[in-house]
């Protein structure tokens, strides 16, 4: 079994001298201006335990200090050589556009979540009943104007994050507090300033909390390499 | 990157909100249900809730979905805001009663992403 870690441009450049999952050293498969680099098992190593996850991590941050990478989701494994080599062809011009768009960016994480007065950081799903709906007609444009402000403020924060992003992804929320789940792919260069806005966002909207993680390897920006 | 703390480019000083999220992760990846007696019968009043809950939010959602697009007549906003905040009253004692919060009424769905 492969456990594959990325998929790199530069094949002419040598994975590095590192281990990876189970203290495998790290190996190469070049397929024309592709490398793939993966580690052999003979058994399944992929538990999602957290040591595990960080060492895969690691292996693709590593891959990405000295070239462009397509990082592989944890777990991504295939049967062997020829399989991996088959999927190199097979997919070589939607991986070299990939490669491509994520060339010198990083992916940042952001995730904000709307504070409650009350202190435990949980919204009560109906939060605006006690706040005096008298009638059901006050009930339901409380309920209006409550999706409508959470629509706005979610639009007045994502907007400054992405301005400086190559491209953005948001996800659903999936919670009553919950404003905004975004990736933001970001020039390397252009991290420095990422970090400012959103701390300055921070500052000018006390009544959420942001949380900005990274710098990732774009790993939401090549599932449709 | 040594340590995964070294991931945090800008972070309030209060992480705690953000860490029920990682509960759910431990859930998802322990992929265990706890089935201990004392816990079946809270458990099955969550996913009963659950249930309950959802179908109270896309009947919630329709009905504002109405209002906005207008043409309702104000008998039947007024009939329909009621029953909903009655509805909504009636499933927070519920959740008092079970002493389940909003983040036990909820499944997830895998890729889908969470139910609620």
């Amino acid at each position: 079994m492969i456990w594959v870690y990325g998929i790199c441009d530069r094949p002419e450049l040598a994975p590095p001298r590192r281990r990876g999952l189970a203290q495998a050293p790290l190996d190469g498969l070049r397929e024309g201006e592709l490398l793939a680099v993966f580690t052999r098992h003979a058994r399944s190593v992929g538990e999602p335990a957290p040591d595990a996850l960080w060492a895969h991590e690691r292996v693709v941050e590593r891959l990405m200090a000295d070239r462009a990478v397509l990082p592989m989701r944890f777990g991504s494994t295939v049967d062997g050589e020829d399989a991996l080599r088959r999927f190199l062809l097979e997919r070589r011009q939607p991986l070299l556009a990939a490669l491509a768009r994520i060339a010198g960016r990083v992916e940042l994480g952001v995730r904000i979540l709307e504070l409650h007065a009350s202190g435990n950081g949980s919204a009560p799903a109906v939060a605006t009943i006690a706040a005096g709906a008298a009638t059901g007609r006050d009930y339901l444009i409380s309920r209006l104007r409550d999706g409508k402000r959470a629509e706005q403020l979610a639009t007045t924060l994502h907007e400054p994050l992405a301005t400086l992003a190559a491209d953005a992804r948001l996800q659903t929320a999936r919670g009553a507090d919950d404003v905004l789940r975004g990736a933001y792919l970001v020039e390397r260069g252009v991290v420095p300033r990422f970090r400012v806005t959103v701390e300055r966002l921070q500052l000018a909207h006390p009544e959420v909390a942001i949380l900005c993680t990274g710098p990732w390897p774009p790993y939401t920006f090549v599932s449709d390499a | 990157m040594d340590s995964p703390a070294d991931k945090l480019l800008a972070a309030p000083a209060d992480l705690d909100p953000f860490a029920r999220d990682l509960r759910r992760l431990d859930d998802a990846l322990s992929g265990r249900v706890s089935a201990d007696p004392e816990n079946v019968e809270r458990g099955l009043a969550a996913l009963v809730l659950t249930v309950i809950e959802l179908l109270r939010q896309l009947m919630e959602r329709q009905a504002l979905r109405r209002v906005e697009a207008g043409g309702l007549d104000d008998e039947t906003i007024e009939r329909l805001g009621s029953t909903l905040m009655a509805l909504a009253q009636r499933m927070d004692e519920l959740k008092e009663i079970f002493g389940l919060d909003d983040d036990d009424l909820n499944l997830d769905l895998g890729p889908l992403g969470r139910l609620l």
